[in-house]
């Protein structure tokens, strides 16, 4: 899910890795319009309220959203600088390191909100900020790992394309293109994950309140593990593949009686 | 003729960029007043009024209409505001609510998302949230949903007299 970048990667790999973190990015896009009626992730909208303000003249606010989506840009910034700059030496490290800058986001917003967390206005700009970066970390990985195919908080562009693969598919041409039909099913996915995950949230938040950031956390933990597991199981196998196939080049006898061998293996 | 370029490194680039963002956002956040610094004081309600009503008959005539107090009292009869025509929010995060006869109930406020929503809390167990619709030093305008004689947007109009 995560060790593959851009274009080495399979649908399946694009899938796996949507799914999850669509599902993260509408928990916390949820829990935040929930908690602080503020969006984490709904970046369009934020520009348009920055308009809107700025037509009011309500600089403070103006002030407020500018920062919020300065943040979600920074955190894709360094979410790619990281992935860039990391790749080559180690691409497991640099695509998992901008989910653990988010989860160290989430987790403060989880411990802040839980334990100090008094309601204020200065407080509720600024743990909105920290999800915002965030969310930009985490759409700035998928986006980059993914060659652009993944943006897990972008639904707006997300529905344009699926709005258009579907209306190409009611020609029969397209309705066969693997690579077409493909798209519109990591598409598909990523939306119902990304609204499970919104549900799963309104839901959990009656119970747990500022705790259902711990449960995105653990989401985003499961797609870290999950790809640290599999590449421990991938080098087990390549090590016995290695050693069964050095085994099998392992000569019978010696060089010398080898042709023997084979002579009496032809006769027998 | 040979055209001369500077190139300029890219960290200057980033740097300048991030510093004019932060001191334009200094800027604005120095020059203009919190919406939590300029709802303290008291405010006295001016007027009730529809601002917006869905599926009504005469909507256009109803638009704007101020509501009368009976209805108003109707309207607000299930809310934390009820009967309140002063409300004073002091800087604790207590809003008093001043109501003609002169009783007063204390209930908690706080101002989310960009100090655009001000919610209320009562006993801990009711919650209610209105929007802010304009803040300034001395009107404020708060719209919420109504369903009683309408369903639409009820529009609260207040006045600051401290």
């Amino acid at each position: 899910m995560l060790r593959k970048y851009s274009n080495s990667r399979s649908l399946a790999d694009n899938i796996q890795l949507g799914v999850l973190t669509a599902f993260s990015a509408g928990m916390v896009n949820v829990a935040t319009l929930i908690i602080f009626f503020a969006f984490a992730s709904n970046v369009t909208g934020h520009y348009a309220i920055l308009a809107e303000e700025i037509s009011k003249g309500n600089w403070y606010q103006v002030a407020v959203v500018m920062a919020w989506i300065l943040l979600f840009l920074i955190g894709s910034f360094v979410s790619n600088f990281i992935i860039i700059n990391l790749n080559r030496k180690n691409a497991y490290v640099a695509h998992a390191l901008p989910l653990l800058l988010e989860i160290a986001c989430l987790l403060t917003v989880g411990v802040y909100g839980q334990y100090y967390y008094q309601g204020t206005l200065t407080e509720t700009e600024i743990l909105v900020a920290f999800m915002l970066f965030a969310m930009g970390l985490q759409n700035g990985l998928t986006a980059s790992i993914s060659n652009f195919s993944v943006k897990t908080t972008h639904l707006t562009g997300l529905t344009t394309d699926l709005g258009i693969l579907f209306s190409m598919f009611t020609q029969k041409e397209y309705r066969n293109n693997a690579v077409l039909v493909g798209k519109a099913k990591l598409l598909t996915a990523i939306a119902i994950s990304y609204l499970t995950g919104g549900v799963m949230a309104g839901v959990l938040y009656k119970q747990l309140e500022f705790k259902v950031f711990y449960i995105v956390s653990l989401v985003i933990v499961v797609v870290i593990l999950y790809d640290y597991s599999k590449l421990r199981f991938l080098k087990l196998f390549n090590r016995r593949s290695r050693y069964t196939s050095e085994y099998k080049r392992q000569p019978l006898a010696p060089p010398e009686n080898e042709q023997a061998i084979k002579e009496v293996e032809e006769l027998v | 003729m040979h055209s001369v370029r500077k190139k300029i490194h890219p960290g200057f680039a980033y740097g300048g960029f991030l510093a004019g963002c932060l001191c334009l956002f200094l800027v604005l956040m120095t020059n203009a007043s919190s919406p939590d610094r300029l709802i303290l004081g008291t405010w006295k309600e001016v007027t009730w009024e529809y601002e917006k009503v869905d599926n009504y008959q005469d909507e256009v005539a109803l638009q704007r209409r101020v509501i009368d107090y009976g209805m108003r009292q109707l309207i607000a009869k299930d809310l934390i505001i009820h009967e309140a025509e002063q409300w004073r929010f002091l800087p604790n995060g207590t809003l008093q609510l001043l109501t003609r006869p002169g009783s007063e109930r204390a209930v908690q406020w706080s101002l989310k998302g960009r100090g655009h929503i001000l919610t209320m809390q009562y006993d801990q167990l009711l919650e209610e949230s209105y929007t802010i619709a304009k803040l300034t030093e001395n009107e404020l305008v708060l719209y919420f949903h109504t369903d009683i004689e309408v369903r639409g947007i009820a529009k609260i109009t207040f006045r600051k007299i401290r």
